[in-house]
């Protein structure tokens, strides 16, 4: 089982959204380092991707610093110091673009859309009981 | 009602270079009895007519009733009736018309235009043609019960012609097992007018096989039509042969002494018609006519000879289709 | 509101092997149903004898009113039966037939005969025999809706199309699905997701689910939990859980009875304060291979 989730979508590269779907796992915690990370032959299998998409998506990971090859073996997650605000944040360019720009289209203003933005994340903070605190702040 | 002629209408499109072939293998069966022949004159004939009528003088008729035979088969298999793979299964046919139609088209292009042909020949040979009508009518519903139904039921049952061709070489095999196995009996051959009751198990037997052929048709059950068949022919067989008076006869072999018999139909003419002779003898106007049979289809006669038929005999099939 | 179709405990047996087993299946007037499953599953097993092609082995089968039994000729006029099991008459061309079976419907429309010639583009002159597989089934298709039917019966009609043509399919369907029931058997969920009101699971002959597409996408989910440490995974799993797996701190599983607060209640209890919880929706193709890979386990 590989321990994120892709939902492949047409427009960009698929490895591009798998190391990005990767990526957001290791540094939101859900892959810790030491963790095994998927080996080529298992993410092309569960993800039914090309094989060698599947090094290419492991050799940008290993280059990006967030995974490291031990000899002969699976993949692991390294070790590396905790993501910064910027980093984290940087993951959901993406997210924040797509937002601003339907925001734009609407002809919402900056200030409606953060306050919808506070509103949502009072509204989910409540609700998720079941999380414990150890997310916040990083490890 | 309608549905009748709209699937006559359908098979006659379809079949047409059949029906044509069918009608020009009559044509010439018609040509032949047309040609005055004798046994002298035959040498003479050979020497001037077409390679294809030396050829065809024996096998003419049968080839005629084979391929009217095929063409009955290829008709009714048109709408299989065997399986659950069929297009027409799952449309409005309603069974009985469809059924009609067959038969419809059978006797369309069989039994009429046979009949037009025995007309047209018995008027040539200038024999009265009212007073022939009973007993040519007789002849047709004789040539459709016994040939047409029959070939009918095995279509009906088999779901298209190597099927059907190889559920025939099974009976031919039967029977030639049969009659292999009763060389050395010495039952005697029932060449007479069977009794009574014979004539009421026959039209049970063939009965039989017309109602199962519409069962097939109704229901579409093949394994269910089969076993009803055979019970009812079973059943036929069992009482014929303990029927007859003399049972129990330790030489009644139940088997060997089925035979289908139908009376010769003779017709009425002018010339003095010897009714004994049952060989094919060929009319030529003028001075053989007193002696010679009429070469006319007059007389149809189907037995299966099963016993004292000798293994020599099975150079000719043991069904013998006289049928001229 | 009446049944279009309306089993009771049917059965069917080859032999030894039980090919239905008691079903009970029930499709609403104007539904559009899809019946689901493995290959073998039975499907084509439950339309044929829902069609009067097969006989019942017990148990009873209704539809639209008429025991499945007494279905034939006439019953026919308000069936429309596409199947990529059933020959066509190859000897005749396409104009002949859709002629001929013209004759068979009292409520055969021209007008609709000519508009579906043009919308499947059908060549009226070429022989059945010489047709493509996706033009046959177009053909077939054609000549089960010209005579609008009130139920339309459709036996894995995608099987091996290109795109287009199950394009073309699928839109002269849903033309005609406002005033007719359909029931389509079919391995296309992709497609199917799309149109289906309902959707059975059928399963070795058993209907393990037939509810409204609806409420299947609300009571399915893929569950992806983040815990704090890698443990091994309990072994009392809720029964509705399927496909359990977990690598690392990272457990996955697909619900299939979810409820929020339900499904929240259960990992508390399961595994503690997770990290991380995400609930997403399943496709219909994902809720397939989730169902066919634990009878694969079993």
């Amino acid at each position: 089982m590989i321990p994120f989730h892709v939902d492949f979508a047409p427009g960009s590269p698929l490895y591009e959204q798998v190391v990005y779907v990767a990526t957001k796992a290791i540094v939101s915690g859900q892959l810790r380092p030491g963790d095994n990370f998927p080996s080529i032959r298992v993410l092309s299998r569960e993800l039914k991707i090309n094989p060698n998409t599947a090094h290419k998506v492991v050799t940008c990971l290993v280059d990006a610093g967030l995974l490291e090859i031990r000899q002969g073996s699976a993949p692991v997650v390294a070790n590396r110091p905790a993501p910064t605000k910027a980093e984290k944040a940087n993951l959901l360019q993406n997210e924040f673009e797509q937002l601003v720009v339907e925001a734009k289209r609407l002809r919402i203003e900056l200030d409606d859309v953060q306050d919808a933005i506070a509103r949502h994340w009072t509204r989910l903070t409540s609700k998720r009981e079941v999380k414990s605190d150890s997310s916040k702040g990083g490890r | 009602m309608d549905q009748i002629l709209h699937i006559l209408k359908k098979d006659v499109r379809r079949h047409w270079p059949e029906i044509l072939i069918s009608l020009a293998l009559l044509a010439l069966y018609t040509h032949r009895e047309l040609q005055p022949w004798r046994n002298a004159f035959e040498v003479e004939a050979i020497s001037r007519s077409p390679l294809f009528y030396i050829l065809s003088e024996r096998y003419f008729a049968p080839a005629l009733i084979i391929f009217w035979i095929f063409l009955v088969i290829r008709v009714v298999q048109g709408e299989s009736l065997v399986g659950d793979r069929q297009w027409w299964t799952t449309k409005p046919y309603i069974w009985w018309q469809l059924l009609l139609a067959k038969l419809l088209f059978i006797f369309v292009f069989v039994c009429v235009p046979l009949f037009l042909v025995q007309l047209f020949l018995l008027h040539h040979f200038q024999y009265p043609i009212l007073s022939n009508v009973p007993a040519l009518a007789m002849m047709q519903f004789s040539l459709f019960t016994l040939l047409v139904v029959f070939v009918v039921l095995l279509a009906s049952l088999t779901k298209n012609l190597g099927q059907l061709l190889l559920v025939v070489g099974v009976i031919v095999l039967i029977v030639g097992v049969t009659v292999w196995i009763n060389r050395h009996n010495t039952t005697s051959a029932m060449e007479d007018t069977p009794p009574y009751i014979g004539y009421f198990l026959q039209v049970f037997g063939w009965g039989s096989v017309a109602v199962v052929s519409a069962w097939q048709f109704a229901r579409r059950r093949r394994w269910l039509s089969i076993d009803r068949l055979a019970q009812a022919d079973a059943v036929s067989y069992a009482w014929q042969s303990y029927g007859e008076p003399g049972f129990p006869n330790p030489e009644l072999n139940p088997i060997s002494d089925y035979s289908i018999w139908f009376q010769p139909v003779s017709l009425t003419s002018t010339a003095k018609a010897d009714s004994s002779k049952v060989r094919q003898v060929r009319l030529c106007p003028g001075t053989e006519l007193t002696v010679s049979r009429p070469v006319l289809t007059r007389q149809l006669r189907i037995q299966f000879d099963l016993p004292n038929t000798r293994l020599e005999d099975l150079a000719e099939p043991p069904l013998h289709f006289t049928f001229r | 509101m009446p049944q279009a179709i309306h089993t009771e405990q049917l059965s069917k047996r080859f032999g030894r092997i039980i090919a239905l087993d008691r079903m009970n299946l029930d499709v609403p007037e104007g539904a559009l149903y899809a019946l689901v499953g493995q290959n073998g599953a039975g499907k084509t097993t439950t339309i044929k004898v829902l069609m009067n092609l097969i006989r019942v082995t017990w148990g009873s089968a209704t539809v639209l009113g008429i025991d499945s039994r007494d279905i034939r000729g006439k019953s026919y006029t308000q069936i429309g039966y596409v199947s990529e099991n059933q020959e066509m008459p190859e000897w005749m061309k396409v104009g002949a037939l859709l002629n001929y079976l013209r004759e068979f419907y009292p409520t055969w429309d021209r007008a609709l005969e000519q508009s579906l010639i043009k919308q499947f583009e059908l060549p009226l002159d070429r022989r059945i025999k010489s047709l493509s597989r996706g033009m046959k089934m177009k053909l077939a298709l054609a000549s089960a809706l010209a005579f609008h039917p009130r139920l339309i019966v459709l036996d894995e009609p995608f099987g091996g199309l290109d795109p287009l043509v199950r394009d073309q399919l699928i839109e002269g369907l849903l033309e005609r699905a406002s005033e007719s029931t359909i029931f389509i058997s079919s391995h296309d969920l992709a497609e199917i997701e799309s149109f289906a009101s309902h959707v059975g699971y059928l399963e070795s002959g058993k209907l393990l689910f037939s509810e409204e597409m609806a409420s299947l996408s609300t009571r399915f989910r893929e569950v992806e939990i983040t815990r704090d440490s890698d443990s091994v995974l309990p072994s009392a799993l809720p029964a509705g859980w399927l496909q359990t797996k977990s690598a690392g701190a990272v457990v996955r599983f697909v619900d299939s009875s979810f409820d929020e607060q339900r499904t929240s209640a259960d990992i508390a209890r399961l595994f503690g304060p997770v990290k991380d919880a995400q609930f997403r929706p399943l496709t219909l193709r994902a809720i397939f291979l989730a169902m066919a890979r634990k009878s694969e386990e079993a």
